[in-house]
């Protein structure tokens, strides 16, 4: 069992953000995919299923593969502290994360698939809270990254720090509203290969 | 004697109950209890329910009672850890499941202490369609302490300095299991039961729970179209007039 | 398809159901945990991976119970906290202790046995019965003498909200798990 994200995460300047294993990496895109399997029981058709399967699994790893790149240029453009090899840990925390949840809701799309037409519907809802969780990880720990990797005493306000910490807001703002954008168009496009269309 | 410890301790702190240094031995000690508690709470309250129809909906009420309150839980259990997690809530799978076991057992009882505040509603008022929602509304105030039971037992073991994260987890967990919940109670559907429809177990597995709500709000307004009495069920029975 | 994915499922969780149950039956847990098990296997699986000895069911596993709640009692009310891995650990062993001596007793009053010895049974049957009763008396003894020195520890734990020293009750558990441990090494009877 992957740690909490929190458990990986330490407020102080000699913090480090661990990069999750591959096995954990593996098993988050496992449980995406599991969570794939479970709607496509209630498709009805096989093809269908089959179709649904890696959805949202190339949801969520397309929004962080498309915009992990772009968060890291930008941060170090924008000339910030954390170590880009934090950026991409908290990333992949973040992925992990959201492949957690899908796996605890594989068993509620199950039950839906089973008993009713929602499969769809849920799955959708369901790809879209993990992805929002994963995003809402993620943001919380690539400004804790950034807040580790100040210089020790930093004041207040003094007007660089104020600088750098309003420019790590905006990044991180900026950097979810692109991933959710990502995520909706690469999953408006999943609907309809799913649909067959 | 043991059961009646426990009641009282479910009604009176049930925090306190389950707090234990360890969380497998405090659920191994307590499970049977909480089942029995769960199963007899729901079952009281069921004949209750079924009573409004009488005769054998009455059995089969109280016996899917029971199922109807322990059926979300059992199936949003691992979602609700993971959201926990997510949210920076350490717990371990035995104290969610303890802790969800107690806030059931506990809303059991309470379900079975609105028992006599439903059966007196329905020996005035025979509107159908008012007395599932007398039911719908005893299920919801008697799960409101059930739920804080739940939230209050898990949020004790949050780690130190806590997560505003776990606002999202808390309601991420309120929509899991209300989606589990409603449905749920459309799969165990009848429990009240129309007077004109004939007693069945189970109806046939058909549409979900959202498109009969939207069903429902058209008879509140006298379109009665798509309710038809169903004639097939598990266990279904012929009413003779 | 539904209704037949639906029938599967059941079926398939059922069946783990079952399975879980006999796991949980195996491992001595009550007849109401195990038959429950078959339907809200979810709940009750992590029983499975629980030590035999933590389900209670041995002939002092209430006193036990009792003892600790009593404990953990006394300490909220001295505001203190216990160490909580030292706690689990001693609690561990008395009830892998406890188990032990419940399976003594099932031994010592199955019918075979008292068939054997009443009728006249072999010397060294008798015998080894006789060390076997001593070796549960002795071991009974330790548990309860373990079980006073955690009553005894309410007392420290009052001297521990003055002080602010926590050792002293973290030292007290290490020793008394210690002297339950020494039950599993010294067992005084030989077949």
């Amino acid at each position: 069992m992957s740690p909490s994200p929190a458990a990986t995460i330490h407020a102080d300047a000699a913090s480090v953000i661990t990069m999750p294993g591959v096995i954990e990496v593996i098993g988050a895109c496992g449980s995406l995919a599991l969570l794939g399997i479970c709607a496509g029981l209630g498709a009805g058709e096989v093809a269908l299923a089959a179709r649904a399967v890696p959805a949202g699994l190339l949801v969520a790893a397309g929004s962080v593969v498309l915009t992990g790149p772009a968060l890291v240029v930008a941060h170090q453009y924008q000339g910030l502290q954390a170590d880009p090899q934090q950026l991409v840990s908290a990333l992949s925390r973040g992925f992990v994360t959201c492949g957690e949840i899908a796996l605890g809701l594989s068993p509620i799309l199950l039950f839906f698939s089973a008993t009713s037409g929602l499969w769809a519907a849920l799955y959708s809802l369901f790809v879209a809270g993990a992805g929002a969780f994963g995003g809402a990880v993620t943001a919380r720990q690539l400004l804790r990254a950034e807040a580790a990797a100040r210089p020790a005493g930093a004041e207040l306000t003094d007007h660089a720090d104020l600088t750098a910490r309003a420019g790590m807001g905006g990044l991180v703002l900026a950097w979810s509203t692109l991933a959710a954008l990502i995520a909706l168009r690469i999953g408006w496009g999943m609907a309809a290969f799913v649909a067959g269309s | 004697m043991e059961l009646l410890t426990v009641a009282t301790g479910l009604l009176r702190d049930p925090v306190k109950l389950i707090e234990g240094a360890d969380e497998r031995a405090t659920l191994a000690r307590l499970a049977p209890s909480l089942l029995i508690i769960t199963a007899l709470g729901a079952a009281v309250f069921g004949v209750v329910v079924g009573s409004y129809r009488g005769g054998l909906q009455v059995v089969f009420a109280a016996i899917k009672m029971p199922a109807l309150l322990l059926l979300p839980v059992v199936v949003s259990l691992p979602a609700v850890r993971a959201l926990l997690r997510a949210g920076d809530v350490q717990v371990s799978y035995s104290q969610v499941a303890l802790a969800c076991l107690a806030g059931t057992a506990r809303t059991a009882i309470l379900t079975a202490a609105l028992g006599p505040v439903v059966w007196l509603y329905y020996s005035i008022t025979p509107d159908y369609h008012a007395s599932v929602l007398v039911m719908a509304l005893a299920l919801g105030i008697a799960g409101l302490p059930g739920m804080a039971t739940v939230a209050r037992a898990l949020g004790a073991a949050r780690a130190e300095g806590g997560s505003r994260l776990r606002w999202f987890s808390a309601v991420g967990i309120l929509l899991v299991m209300g989606l589990t919940g409603a449905q749920s109670g459309w799969l165990l559907r009848p429990f009240v039961a129309r007077p004109t429809a004939e007693i069945a177990f189970l109806r046939p597995i058909e549409e979900d729970v959202f498109s009969s709500l939207a069903a429902t709000s058209r008879s509140a307004r006298g379109d009665y179209r798509g309710w038809d009495a169903e004639s097939e069920g598990l266990f279904s029975q012929e009413q003779t007039p | 398809m539904r209704g037949e994915l639906t029938v599967a499922l059941g079926l398939a969780y059922l069946a783990v159901g079952a399975g879980v149950a006999w796991g949980l039956s195996r491992r001595g847990h009550p007849a109401v945990t195990a038959v429950s098990a078959v339907a809200v296997w979810p709940l009750l699986a992590p029983l499975l991976k629980a030590d035999p000895g933590l389900s209670g069911v041995g002939p002092t596993a209430t006193r036990i119970r009792a003892c600790f709640s009593a404990l953990a009692a006394s300490a909220a009310e001295a505001g203190g906290a216990l160490p909580q891995a030292e706690m689990a650990a001693l609690m561990a062993s008395l009830y892998r202790a406890d188990e032990r001596l419940a399976m003594v007793d099932r031994l010592l009053e199955s019918d075979g046995l008292a068939q054997l010895e009443g009728a006249g049974g072999a010397d060294e049957l008798r015998r080894s019965l006789e060390t076997l009763r001593t070796a549960r008396a002795h071991a009974a003894g330790e548990i309860e003498a373990v079980l006073a020195g955690v009553l005894q520890l309410r007392v420290q734990l009052g001297i521990q909200a003055l002080a602010g020293d926590r050792q002293p009750v973290r030292e007290r558990l290490r020793e008394m798990t210690a002297r339950v441990h020494a039950l599993e090494e010294v067992t005084p009877f030989t077949l």
